[in-house]
């Protein structure tokens, strides 16, 4: 051992005084299933952290080998004592063992540093790449901005799927639920909302969390992988409590996610975040609650289901310029069960959250992709979000979908059909064929209005409807090639000027005149 | 459903009632519910209750060597004078693995004054710099 070392510890033992200080303590009377009663510790306050004493009767050198130290988080208190969660491994846990108060409410680390990583309900790195050296810590629960602190919705998020922007705009501190069957695109919808913020300037690109609840850790491996190749993990955090962790780590990991993203709002940037899914959340919480036997309500729901996600989702908000601007955007997923949106949790979460997307199997199964039913999709304070370019453009597409679904019902009775009734079906049929987009792929927002814009003026109604897709791709990559300073316009001024309609005009008659074998029912 | 009615006992001593009545009271509620079969696990459950609450007023002090025993009395006389503790009440144990010094619990409080708590202390500072 050098010299310096020495001093070091002399210095360290000077440093520590005989502590003569009480502690407040509490003795395990009962564990199991992850949830501890505690007899003592009167003193004790709600979601107070708590650490288990592993060290009595064990020798120095075991006590010093402990694999980190034990925590707790109160849930209950009661007459004699408390009830708490063990944050770990609860096998480590024994009756009799002494219980300290540490009078800390639980937090999580924050900061620049835990971009690009993806670490546990509690905040911890485990993806290998070491601790954090100086983060800020950020309490889990806390309370949301009042009505003073926030301003309304007015910026928005472009998701780069082609029917979310045009139909369902979602603006920046918004809440939109994304719910579906399982299987319906979920995830990916909310990853190519994920992938599309590389497509935003630096300065305002929202920092992103992906937050996932009881997912295989399979999956959220490939999600990890899939935002690293499309160059998107680097904006990105992770925060992974999978099936297998203890329900307190699962119930406990969207608010972890949010105290992360609160970090950086509270610095005025903006931050999306994404649960995946609170369905799973609420069914963690529920078996947590039967353990710490509170009393069953609807389907054996605590009675403060709701109180969780509300508080959850609550802290989503756009702030006022004086707290700095920043904001937070949620992207709630509740997975259903044979469609059945009016069950407990979905319409839970439907009431508190700002509108919400609904994915239809029948329409996966389709092909339409992202299947999201325009028709009962709604978004209550995006539209004031929306650039001036898309409203210009999508201002119609709802109603000429709805009306296309009607006929296109109707259709299959009637074999004769009027002019106007079998136009309008055959440009229902080709917008349906525009919107649609493969995962992965979100569009910018120019590339975004010169397609909608493009259908608006029955450019693919010479193009047979299987090759709709083809032709959109191959007229925005001919965009790209030639008219790069028209999108570049779009981008730049939000705006569809006439002068780009023009261009986009004059840009779709090059496009049909260099490629006539696109357009072969042309007469 | 048993340590409820135990719990009732309890309070109802704790309260001024003597023994004989409170009994008494508690099997007559017992009775009025029908519930009469669940006095012998009731009594056990008062057993537990007041063993529980026996270890709750427990005060410990625990010593690494048996010759530390005169010294560490003399140090927490004070502590005990201010938890309102008295002396005699104070139970002392012998756990070789303090290294040193004591540590004293009870009545839900914690004074770890023993050398293996500092040397904890000072191995998770030093490795966590």
């Amino acid at each position: 051992m050098d010299s310096s070392t020495v001093q070091k510890i002399l210095k360290e033992i000077d440093n520590i005084a005989p502590a003569h200080e009480g502690q407040h303590v509490g003795k395990v009377v009962a564990v199991g299933d992850g949830v501890v009663a505690i007899d003592g510790l009167s003193k004790a306050v709600m979601s107070e952290i708590l650490l288990f004493e592993e060290g009595k009767g064990k020798k120095l050198s075991e006590a010093m080998e402990e694999s980190g130290e034990l925590y707790g988080l109160v849930l209950n208190l009661e007459e004699d004592g408390v009830r708490a969660t063990i944050l770990g491994d609860t096998s480590r846990v024994k009756e009799g063992m002494t219980v300290k108060s540490t009078g800390k409410i639980l937090e999580v680390p924050s900061g620049e540093e835990l971009l690009g990583r993806v670490v546990n309900a509690l905040g911890e790195p485990i993806d290998g790449k070491g601790p954090f050296k100086n983060p800020t810590m950020m309490p889990v629960e806390r309370e949301a901005k009042g009505v003073i602190q926030r301003k309304s919705v007015s910026v928005p998020l472009q998701t780069g799927i082609k029917s979310i922007d045009a139909m369902i705009p979602i603006g920046r501190g918004q809440r939109e639920l994304i719910i579906g069957d399982r299987g319906t695109g979920k995830t990916t919808v909310a990853i190519d909302a994920i992938i599309n913020q590389k497509n935003e300037p630096d300065a305002t690109r929202p920092i992103c969390i992906y937050v996932a609840i009881g997912q295989k850790q399979s999956k959220t491996a490939r999600i990890v992988q899939q935002l690293r190749e499309a160059g998107s993990l680097e904006y990105t955090i992770i925060v992974d409590a999978p099936a297998s962790a203890p329900a307190a780590l699962q119930f406990l990991a969207p608010f972890s996610g949010v105290a992360i993203g609160e970090y950086f709002m509270d610095k005025g940037r903006d931050v999306l975040i994404v649960y995946d899914d609170l369905s799973k959340q609420a069914t963690a919480y529920r078996q947590l609650s039967l353990l710490l036997r509170r009393p069953p309500g609807r389907e054996a729901y605590p009675g403060d289901i709701f109180y969780l996600h509300s508080r959850l989702l609550e802290r989503a908000a756009r702030l006022s310029d004086e707290m700095g601007g920043g904001s937070i955007t949620a992207l709630p997923i509740i997975e259903t069960q044979e469609g059945d949106v009016a069950g407990y949790i979905p319409t839970n979460v439907i009431s508190i959250t700002d509108g919400q997307m609904f994915l239809i199997t029948d329409l996966f199964n389709k092909g339409i992709r992202p299947a999201i039913d325009v028709g009962i999709s709604v978004s209550r304070v995006g539209s004031a979000a929306q650039t001036k370019a898309m409203k210009a453009v999508a201002g119609g597409i709802k109603l000429e979908l709805a009306q296309f679904r009607e006929l296109e019902a109707f259709m299959q009775f009637a074999s004769d059909l009027d002019k106007e009734t079998a136009d309008r079906i055959e440009s229902g049929r080709r917008m349906v064929e525009v919107l649609k987009q493969k995962n992965g792929e979100p569009i910018p927002l120019e590339k975004q209005v010169a397609a909608i814009y493009a259908a608006n003026s029955k450019f693919f109604l010479d193009v047979p409807v299987n090759r709709v897709t083809a032709v959109e791709k191959a007229f925005i990559e001919f965009l790209d090639a030639g008219f790069s300073e028209a999108l570049g316009t779009i981008k730049k001024s939000g705006q569809l000027s006439d002068e780009s309609k023009k261009e986009l005009g004059s840009a779709m008659e090059e496009f049909r005149l260099a490629h006539k074998e696109y357009f072969s029912l042309a007469k | 459903m048993e340590s409820s009615y135990a719990q009732v006992l309890w309070k109802l001593v704790e309260s001024g009632m003597t023994p004989a009545k409170a009994v008494a009271a508690v099997h007559a509620s017992l009775l009025s519910a029908g519930r009469a079969e669940l006095l012998p696990r009731v009594a056990r459950a008062f057993e537990r209750l007041a063993d529980r609450e026996a270890k709750k007023s427990d005060v410990v002090l625990t010593i690494a060597r048996e010759k530390d025993e005169r010294h560490a009395h003399a140090e927490v006389k004070a502590i005990l004078a201010d938890m309102g503790i008295d002396t005699k009440d104070l139970k002392t144990q012998v756990d070789d693995t303090l290294v040193g010094g004591w540590r004293l619990e009870g009545r839900g409080t914690l004074i770890d004054a023993s050398y293996k708590n500092r040397l904890i202390q000072l191995y998770d500072r030093v490795t966590s710099t």
